[in-house]
């Protein structure tokens, strides 16, 4: 008898956690939660977005990452910004502006009665105080965008700024998410370290609630001066760091959109239902980094020659499944106002590879190791293809997977020998790569410790010369001079792959990675 | 009067432990190569805004005055702040131990729903057919990667039949629990497995043994013969091994919160490695150490009840 009763309760305990498991609503509604207010009845008031990781700070002046920007990109707005297509300056807080002829003074016309999203009126002093702010922050790896800027000046209808010395890129330079307008008020009434994790800016959405790790939930910014702007009441950031997880969730309706598709979760979502996949055309190159401190990288033929052994279209093709192409040029062609089409490159030949290689001096050909970073597939198999397409000219490559930090340690110290790195743009202008994979003192030309003084000064004078077409042709040079000194190699482009519910219209992603959630909506 | 002598005594063993544990985490810490201000920042880092970094976080200082920091924090109980995170470390171990601690207690649940009843019959019917199915499930179970059989149970449970969401954390007590289910029943099936086995051999062993056949003899009913002579003496290895993997469960698997993404303490650790979050990994695993110890102690106070012979 006794038996039977225990045995009754093992019952009732499972039938409990069952219980528990059918009552509770399915998981697909849980993203649509809340019910139809002032949006139309047809729209899911909330989108849930799944990401990869969570943002450490929400402040574009301190240390920012991809996972910051694409929220604070949300929350706070510049000046000026980057066409949809990024080819062009677009207004954004300012209506209109002059450049003095000696272009060292712009002048921007404000638009106005713009108020911060907890309604607080802009005032000029915190014009002055962001402007400034992103030049002075000393640990923003970002702040060079703001390094010529000598004084701000604001009354609250117009922004003065007034250049150290003339540069072309400056109003390009606005366009980066870290030239933004926050509330100097609120900075002073929370200080640093809260400002970042309470951001307060005059964006589309504003910060309604953040659990670290879990989900970033957006709200719609009641003060925001674009009427009708944004569509969706809420977006709901929320953390999901495995791939298949994610791609899960999104089959499931848990979330409605998946950012970063890896190219081999394509197909498998491909033929799920209710799936669509969103490819947008991206800046984002992938490059082979060759230490030029270390023999026998430091040999320019060694280098060109490595450069004519790798098969870029086969990498392409393997690596991104069709979603890539391979690259020559430093620069995007996305950027097509900068891209230098006459750019005269080596074709992928083994034979010339193996001859070039004699020339400099290494008949047998030579070995070195690429340090790559582990944990991520595309790394990974890049690595493997160079590995195996490299040893056919006779370059010995071994292989060392190491953990971000350490890598990162590695390369920056210039104790790597070869590793494999990627750049997105940020903003309508080639100086912030140039500057990057050129200057010597920024980050030892891209961590390939290349000190060439000569192109170095080419590209500053490019950075201030006014002239357009001039700069233009200055830009053409430097891309070729670049492939020539063959320090840096770049691989493959590809295009940002995205999936989301077939419900969901309007998912758009720039060039250079921003989200544009103007019109973004769901269907119920 | 002499059991509590002993518990004191083991409890004052624990502050030497304890002691050298700090040490050497934070030496190793500072062995590993990767600078926490590199990561911080990011990879278009500048050199300049790195030494600026490193200059905030106070990685310039010395050594003895950071672990001097450090030690002080722990016993004023202000674990520092993370890094990474941007929150102080023990407000963020206060939501994440939470799951940890939900999720092991579930695992443990269904470990003991599945493995008892399992473990006691194969045991019971030795070599029957019976048997044979629950040795060879529970070394599948053993064998299977938990990742695998985590997507395996979303796929089917959240995706197909949509019972359960697919991983995630949620709001009220009811969503947590059901989202803890699957992650919950991957987690038990290796400890089920692990129990499995060593009830169902105890109890071969035990059911041989001549104070067994005694008590039958004696009349006694086969309920009491099970429960009394043959379960109560399968216990002791079975507790052991229990509280073990509840220490090991305790410690977070990254494994399973990161395939249901869950913001546990497993891969809060792993990723705190990564990025060089040394006040979080320094708290955690002196976290850690103290579970251990305390499970340690625990399960020798538990055998003494158990055990009769056990005497401190």
């Amino acid at each position: 008898m006794r038996k039977t009763s225990k045995n009754k309760v093992l019952l009732l305990m499972l039938s409990m956690i069952l219980l528990l498991a059918g009552c509770a609503p399915a998981a697909q509604e849980s993203s649509n939660t809340g019910e139809a207010s002032s949006v139309e009845t047809e729209y899911a008031k909330r989108i849930t977005i799944g990401r990869l990781g969570d943002a450490a700070y929400l402040d574009p002046n301190q240390a920012v990452g991809v996972a910051e920007i694409t929220i604070t990109q949300q929350i706070y707005e510049g000046l000026v910004k980057a066409s949809e297509d990024c080819k062009n300056i677009v207004p954004s807080l300012a209506t209109d502006w002059i450049i003095s002829d000696d272009a060292l003074v712009y002048t921007f016309n404000l638009r106005p009665d713009i108020k911060f999203s907890d309604g607080t009126s802009v005032t000029g002093a915190d014009w002055e105080w962001s402007l400034i702010r992103a030049r002075d922050a000393e640990t923003s790896g970002y702040r060079f965008a703001a390094e010529p800027i000598e004084s701000v000046e604001s009354d609250g209808e117009t922004v003065v700024v007034t250049l150290k010395e003339p540069s072309a890129s400056f109003l390009g330079n606005l366009c980066m998410f870290n030239l933004t307008l926050g509330s100097k008020a609120h900075w002073d009434a929370v200080g640093e370290q809260t400002y970042a994790q309470q951001p307060l800016g005059t964006g589309p959405y504003m910060l309604e609630e953040w659990n670290k790790e879990e989900n970033i939930l957006l709200v719609k910014n009641p003060y925001y001066w674009r009427e009708g702007v944004p569509f969706t009441e809420e977006l709901n950031y929320k953390v999901v760091g495995d791939d298949n997880t994610r791609s899960l969730q999104l089959q499931s309706g848990d979330i409605d959109i998946m950012m970063d598709v890896p190219f081999s979760t394509v197909s498998q979502l491909e033929i799920s239902q209710n799936v669509k996949i969103h490819t947008f055309p991206s800046t984002q190159i992938r490059y082979f980094i060759l230490n030029t401190t270390q023999a026998p990288l430091d040999n320019q033929k060694v280098r060109q020659a490595i450069g004519m052994a790798i098969d870029k279209q086969e990498l392409a093709d393997i690596v991104t499944l069709g979603f890539g192409k391979p690259a020559q040029s430093l620069l995007s062609d996305t950027q097509i106002q900068w891209f230098f089409d006459g750019l005269e490159y080596n074709d992928y030949d083994v034979e010339a590879a193996k001859a070039l290689l004699a020339e400099a001096g290494y008949p047998d050909g030579v070995e070195f190791t690429i340090s790559v970073r582990s944990g991520s597939q595309v790394y990974e198999q890049i690595a493997v293809m160079l590995k195996s397409q490299l040893a056919k000219a006779g370059i010995n490559v071994e292989l060392e997977m190491l953990e971000r930090a350490s890598l990162s340690e590695k390369y920056q110290t210039l104790s790597h020998e070869a590793t494999i790195l990627q750049w997105v743009d940020d903003f309508p202008d080639p100086s912030g790569i140039m500057g990057w994979t050129i200057d010597y003192d920024q980050c030892h030309a891209w961590y390939t410790g290349l000190n060439d003084v000569d192109l170095d000064q080419f590209n500053a004078a490019a950075n201030v010369e006014l002239d357009l077409e001039k700069r233009m042709e200055m830009y053409d040079e430097i891309q070729q001079r670049i492939y020539d000194n063959a320090n840096v190699i770049p691989l493959f482009s590809n295009s940002f792959v995205w999936a989301a519910s077939d419900k969901v219209e309007n998912l758009k992603v720039t060039p250079f990675y921003v989200q544009i959630t103007d019109n973004l909506k769901m269907k119920k | 009067m002499n059991g509590l002598n002993y518990i004191l005594k083991r409890i004052l063993q624990i502050i030497p432990v304890v002691f050298i544990i700090s040490i050497l985490i934070f030496l190793m810490l500072r062995a590993i190569p990767g600078d926490p201000a590199r990561l911080v920042l990011g990879e278009k880092a500048t050199i300049e805004s790195i030494d600026a970094m490193r200059e905030k976080l106070g990685l310039n200082e010395s050594y003895i005055v950071q672990y001097g920091k450090f030690v002080k924090g722990i016993v004023s109980l202000d674990l520092g702040t993370s890094l990474t995170y941007q929150r102080p470390v023990i407000e963020l171990l206060r939501s994440r131990v939470k799951i940890t601690l939900m999720l092991t207690l579930i695992s443990t649940f269904f470990s003991l729903l599945i493995s008892f009843p399992l473990g006691y019959y194969a045991g019971k019917y030795k070599d029957s057919m019976f048997d044979q199915i629950v040795k060879s499930g529970a070394l599948a179970a053993v064998s299977m990667p938990s990742f695998w059989i985590g997507l395996l149970l979303m796929i089917l449970f959240g995706v197909k039949l949509r019972w359960l969401p697919v991983g995630g954390w949620g709001n009220t007590f009811i969503e947590q629990i059901r989202s803890l289910i699957l992650p919950g029943l991957t987690m038990s099936l290796l400890t089920s497995a692990l129990l499995i086995r060593n009830i169902r051999n105890s109890v071969v062993d035990i059911s041989n043994m001549d104070y067994v056949d005694f008590a039958r003899s004696k009349g006694i009913s086969e309920r009491a013969v099970k429960n009394r002579h043959i379960l109560r003496n399968a216990l002791i290895s079975t507790v052991t091994l229990l509280l073990m993997r509840m220490a090991y469960m305790l410690g977070g698997s990254v494994i399973i919160e990161t395939v249901f993404s869950l913001p546990g303490i497993g891969k809060l650790m792993v990723d705190s490695i990564f990025g060089r979050d040394y006040a979080v990994v320094q708290a955690l695993v002196m976290l850690f150490a103290m579970i251990i110890l305390m499970i340690n102690l625990l399960t020798d106070i538990i055998y003494s009840f158990l055990d009769p012979r056990v005497k401190f």
